[in-house]
């Protein structure tokens, strides 16, 4: 088990975000969290990177607790998230994104040379290599983010909603390169409205009701599970 | 050469020291407004605080010694005032940063003015005072000292934003504090730092202010923290050479002012050109275009 969270409780205020949670992934996995808009994926996210506190419950990453350490130090250990909306910095260049992805490492030549590699990977990254990030469109800058977050050379990749707001062929590219990263050796545990999406890819799914895990089994099955094929995949 | 063409040079000189003061007071406000997005009223009383501490020091020790001494303290409080009057108010609405920092600026403004009264005091002219006359324009040494430093500050932090990874970090923390840590930059550690540096270039900007007309008061305070803000305005926010344009524009159009209308007007004249430059650029002449995408 790479990533491990049990009995999560998380509250905004009074509200409650996360209903005793538990979900894992094992190295090499992908696995799926589903759920609608305000169910509590990001919340989950967020609450992995140490960006929320949650109430009570344990997190860890390969086996010892990372939580209540910050964020910078989680990164360090090797979790990468790409975060909801995607968030490149507008206003750097492609190449300083590249590098910011980078910041943990201290190995120049090497990380000149990853750069290199997601340049050939991601041709369009290459082609505006030394343009601001903020004039890409949506598509472009989803590649943006998976190549800065791959920068930091992570064991584990959290992707917050990557399909949301792009063109259904930007999409299926997406969910190509999810796969690619995965053959080449890097867990992902994404978070996900578009079910379909999510569920053809990923070996195991949870689906998130209201801040709580009301379904876990291998994606396969929920595909062809009628509940879950009625609520979210619309037939 | 023509007395008029002499005059209309000596106020371009006088405009361009005057200006470089401004910048050195403004790049280092520059970046922490970066960081807050918002006026930092502490700025201003800090960097008299530290002027007024490099004055007593220079009764004691020899003056660089004095002026780097301030310097460091005054980038030691910026940091305290991170930790103490920001930090816990970081993701609070936008008003509370700003009355805490009020609340800091006055904490510094009383304890100097136990300690120096609040009388303005008689700086020592640290500048070199004589001049060189080429065709009846006076060229002041004192001028170029001052836009020589400026210079040299501007260019510094410019290269350290761009080519050191520090400063590539505080260019992601300017951009978003959430994402930067995303990327493993220590933010906390970091934010600290900017302040220091706002602290620390303020006094040097304070020095060379104090020792250019010879007096030191806590008045200068916010007048500091509104030049420094007009010129970060004017110049572009983002940018360290942003402040450095719009403090010089900002020293220019006061001294003009000043030169050939009278010197009751130089404020207004130097806020007009404000309004007018943000008017025709409302993200300032060189600043960074947000893009906001849906």
């Amino acid at each position: 088990m790479i990533l491990s969270v049990e009995n999560l409780w998380m509250y905004y205020g009074q509200v409650q975000a996360l209903h005793d949670v538990s979900v894992y992934a094992d190295e090499g996995e992908i696995v799926a969290v589903i759920g609608l808009n305000g169910a509590g994926k990001t919340t989950l996210l967020k609450t992995i990177m140490g960006q929320e506190k949650p109430a009570s419950g344990k997190i860890s990453f390969k086996g010892t607790s990372i939580l209540g350490k910050s964020t910078n130090d989680i990164v360090k250990e090797g979790i990468a998230l790409v975060p909801e909306g995607r968030q490149v910095f507008a206003t750097l260049s492609v190449y300083d994104n590249l590098m910011a992805g980078a910041y943990i490492r201290n190995d120049n030549k090497e990380i000149q040379q990853d750069i290199e590699k997601y340049c050939k990977r991601f041709p369009i990254l290459g082609e505006r290599l030394n343009q601001r990030a903020g004039y890409m469109s949506g598509g472009e800058q989803q590649m943006l983010a998976l190549a800065r977050a791959l920068m930091s050379r992570p064991k584990i990749m959290l992707l917050d909603e990557p399909s949301l707001g792009l063109a259904p062929v930007i999409i299926k590219e997406v969910y190509e390169i999810i796969e690619e990263i995965r053959k080449e050796g890097t867990t992902i545990f994404l978070v996900e409205q578009n079910a379909k999406r999510a569920l053809s890819v990923s070996d195991r799914a949870y689906i998130l009701v209201n801040g709580e895990i009301t379904m876990s089994e291998k994606s396969e099955t929920l595909l062809n599970n009628d509940a879950v094929r009625r609520a979210y995949l619309g037939v | 050469m023509n007395p008029d063409l002499i005059y209309f040079f000596q106020t371009l000189l006088n405009g361009l020291a005057v200006g470089s003061m401004y910048s050195m007071i403004a790049v280092g406000y520059s970046m922490v407004y970066c960081l807050l997005n918002r006026v930092n009223f502490a700025h201003g009383d800090l960097y008299v605080f530290g002027t007024f501490i490099s004055f007593s020091m220079m009764q004691i020790f020899p003056i660089p010694a004095a002026i780097l001494f301030a310097c460091l303290l005054a980038g030691l409080i910026g940091m305290t005032i991170e930790r103490t009057v920001y930090r816990p108010v970081r993701d609070a609405f936008r008003l509370v940063p700003m009355i805490s920092a009020l609340g800091a600026a006055l904490v510094l403004r009383t304890i100097a003015q136990i300690v120096w009264g609040t009388e303005a005091l008689a700086f020592p002219s640290l500048l070199p005072g004589g001049y060189l006359e080429i065709a009846g324009l006076k060229l002041f040494y004192k001028n170029f000292v001052i836009i020589g430093i400026s210079l040299f500050i501007v260019i510094g932090l410019t290269c350290f934003m761009r080519y050191t990874k520090l400063g590539r970090a505080t260019q992601c923390i300017v951009e978003s504090l959430s994402t930067a840590s995303l990327m493993g930059i220590p933010i906390n550690r970091i934010i600290p730092l900017i302040y220091a540096l706002g602290g620390f270039f303020g006094v040097v900007g304070g020095v060379a202010y104090s020792s250019y007309y010879g007096v030191v008061s806590m008045d200068m305070g916010i007048w500091g923290t509104i030049k420094a803000w007009a010129a970060v305005i004017l110049g572009g926010v983002g940018t360290t050479y942003g402040a450095f344009i719009g403090g010089l524009i900002l020293g220019l159009a006061e001294t003009f002012a000043s030169g050939y209308l009278s010197s009751a007007y130089k404020e207004a004249v130097g806020y007009i050109v404000i309004i007018a430059i943000l008017m025709l650029k409302p993200t300032g002449l060189l600043g960074k275009k947000r893009i906001e995408k849906v």
